[in-house]
C-alpha cells in the first residue's frame, strides 16, 4: 500500500471516473450475481460505483480501503507479501476486494455477490477488471 | 460479546483520536515500546509536504506506566467516512484521547465533534484533550479550550502536548489511568 502519492487534475479525475464507471458497467453486464461494483482509492475516496446512492457508496469505499489495509498489515505481521485480493464469504454470498496493480494510483476493485456468481468467473472477471484499470491509470501518472 | 479488559485488571485499552493531521500515529509510534502496527496509506487529496499518508484502519501501540498499568494504545482514522471504526475500536476501550490539531480553523470545535461522536462508548471522567501545535496561534490558548467545552456540556482535563514526545503522550495516558485508579478504588 506504500505507492507514492501523486495528485490528479481535475479534468484527469473526471476521466478516470468516466472510465471507471464504464468498466463498471461491463463488470457486471458479463459477470452473473453482481449486487453492486466500487472502485475507490487506497485511503477510501470513491472513483466510481454502481450503487445508486452516495452515501451507502461511500461507506463500501470507506470499508474497502480499511478491509485492504488491515489485510496488508495482517501479511506483512506474518512475513507475507501484501494480498492481491481478500474474499468474505457468507451465507449471502461473496465480497471481493481487489488491488489495483502497477497503478501509480493506487485504487481498490470491489464487487458484492449474491450466490449466482460463480467464483471462478467471478475471480477472472475482477482480474481483468483491475488490469484493465491499472492500465488505464498508468497513463496519467506513470 | 465479551470484554476481556476485566475492570480490576492492570490492562486498559485506551483509544486515541482526532483529525487528520492531529498526529493519534506519532503519539502511538512516540510512546510504545515495541514496533507499532500502522495501515497508513497515501492521501489523495490534501496531501502535504509533512503529512502524505493517512491511516484507514487503525493504528496499535503497547506501553506501560509505573505504576504497573499496561496500555494498549489503538488509533482510529480521523475522518468521518471512517466512522465505522470508531465504533468498533471504541468497543472495550477504558478512555479515549482527543488530540487537536491548534492550526486548523476551529480546532475546539473538532474535538466537540469528537466527544459527541463518542459519548455513548466513553463517559468525560474517562476522556482527556491534548492540544498540538499550540504555539501557531498564541493568543488563543487552553484556557478557551475548556470554556468552550464545558459550555458544551463536557468538563474534561485539556493539556498542550507534543505528540513527538513521549513524555507529554505519557503525561496524557497518566491522567487518563489515575481515573481508572480512583473508580477501582
Amino acid at each position: 500500500m506504500n505507492k507514492t502519492n501523486q495528485t490528479l487534475t481535475e479534468v484527469q479525475r473526471k476521466d478516470l471516473t468516466a472510465y471507471c464507471t464504464v468498466l463498471l458497467n461491463d463488470f457486471c453486464a458479463k459477470t452473473a450475481g453482481v449486487q453492486s461494483a466500487t472502485i475507490a482509492t487506497f485511503d477510501g475516496v470513491t472513483v466510481a460505483s454502481t450503487i445508486i446512492g452516495k452515501t451507502e457508496g461511500d461507506k463500501i469505499s470507506a470499508m474497502s480501503s480499511s478491509i485492504s489495509a488491515l489485510a496488508a498489515a495482517l501479511t506483512n505481521e506474518v512475513k507475507h507479501p501484501e494480498p492481491d485480493r481478500v474474499l468474505l464469504e457468507s451465507e449471502h454470498g461473496r465480497i471481493i476486494f481487489i488491488k489495483v496493480p502497477a497503478a501509480s494510483v493506487g485504487m481498490v476493485f470491489t464487487a458484492v455477490t449474491n450466490h449466482n456468481a460463480v467464483l471462478g468467473t467471478l475471480l477472472w472477471n475482477c482480474r481483468s477488471t483491475s488490469e484493465r484499470l491499472a492500465a488505464y491509470a498508468s497513463k496519467f501518472l506513470g | 460479546m465479551v470484554n476481556l479488559f476485566l475492570p480490576n485488571s492492570n490492562e486498559l485499552k485506551i483509544l486515541f483520536t482526532g483529525t487528520v493531521g492531529a498526529g493519534k500515529t506519532t503519539a502511538i509510534s512516540a510512546i510504545s515500546e515495541k514496533v507499532t502496527l500502522s495501515t497508513d496509506v497515501p492521501m489523495s487529496e490534501g496531501a502535504t509536504e509533512s503529512k502524505s499518508q493517512t491511516t484507514v484502519g487503525f493504528d496499535y501501540g503497547e506501553c506501560e506506566l509505573a505504576d504497573g498499568f499496561s496500555l494498549h494504545l489503538y488509533g482510529t482514522p480521523g475522518q468521518e467516512r471512517f466512522r465505522f471504526m470508531w465504533d468498533i475500536l471504541a468497543k472495550g476501550a477504558f478512555g479515549l484521547i482527543v488530540l487537536a490539531d491548534h492550526s486548523r480553523p476551529d480546532p475546539v470545535g473538532d474535538v466537540i465533534g469528537y466527544l459527541k461522536a463518542f459519548a455513548g462508548h466513553f463517559p468525560a471522567r474517562r476522556t482527556v484533550v491534548g492540544v498540538g501545535r499550540l504555539n501557531e496561534r498564541p493568543s488563543i490558548g487552553i484556557e478557551h479550550y475548556c470554556e468552550r467545552l464545558a459550555q458544551a456540556g463536557f468538563n474534561v482535563p485539556v493539556l498542550e502536548t507534543d505528540v513527538r514526545k513521549a513524555e507529554d503522550v505519557r503525561l496524557l495516558l497518566s491522567i487518563l489511568v489515575s481515573m481508572a485508579e480512583v473508580e477501582i478504588e
